[in-house]
């Protein structure tokens, strides 16, 4: 591992944390649902993806099963995301919205 | 029936983005770049069953794919203003769409808004707009 390397991947790994603690921190507050997903966002998703990143610059020799779990990290924590704000609507939202299910 | 060139299209298109998604999924699964485990992933793309769903053309496919891929630099960007400065102010808004009924591309559209950390999709509309829930800045008075 060069320096540079070991750099980059230090630099991934600690920004990936910066994100989860600064993503995770909004859950202990008394913000509603829907804020609180956002910053789940941060932590989950972008966090999550930088720390595999750094993994990735870690162990390159194990690039096929990081890269998948990069996708599947991003796909499923967005999509989770996404099914959690749907479902949470009628709690939510103030009144009737006109929505009909995503295909 | 007669199928037309610009549908016949569609279904190729189809059929290849669902066959390299599959194949890919393989590869990185088995980590295994062999003649033979080359042979079972094709079959098994070509052979398991796929989901009958409104055919999106190849164009707009690809716009919705790069506009995924464009969204990724701003959900980082927006991630570290968020953390920088709190965003309390909560809104709902309307985002428009393609119009689209392909399933694939409202996955993208939907994908592309709940990426990104200041916005996440709720549902959609009838008109075809997509319900935000938005994070924003306080307006100081």
């Amino acid at each position: 591992m060069t320096l540079l390397s070991g750099l980059l991947c230090g630099l991934l790994l600690s920004s990936g944390l910066v994100f989860w603690l600064m993503g995770t921190w909004p859950l202990l507050g008394r913000s509603s649902y829907l804020a609180k997903l956002h910053g789940l966002s941060v932590a989950d998703t972008l966090g999550s993806a930088l720390i595999v990143l750094g993994l990735l610059v870690l162990q390159p020799a194990e690039w096929p099963v990081l890269s998948l779990a990069l996708f599947s990290l991003v796909i499923w924590n967005t999509l989770f995301g996404y099914v959690l704000g749907f479902c949470s609507r009628s709690r939510t939202l103030p009144g009737p919205v006109g929505l009909e299910p995503a295909p | 029936m007669v199928i037309g060139p610009r549908l016949r299209l569609r279904r190729a298109a189809s059929w290849g983005l669902t066959t390299g998604f599959r194949l890919g999924l393989w590869f990185l699964l088995t980590a295994d770049g062999g003649r033979f485990n080359l042979m079972v992933g094709l079959a098994l793309a070509v052979l398991l069953p796929r989901a009958r769903t409104r055919l999106a053309s190849p164009w707009l496919l690809l716009q919705s794919l790069g506009a995924v891929v464009l969204s990724i630099p701003q959900a980082y960007a927006e991630a570290v203003v968020m953390v920088v400065r709190p965003h309390r102010r909560e809104r709902l808004t309307s985002l428009g769409s393609s119009g689209s009924q392909s399933s694939l591309v409202v996955f993208l559209e939907v994908f592309r808004i709940t990426l990104t950390p200041l916005t996440i999709a709720l549902g959609r509309r009838p008109d075809g707009s997509y319900l935000v829930h938005e994070l924003g800045r306080e307006r100081r008075p």
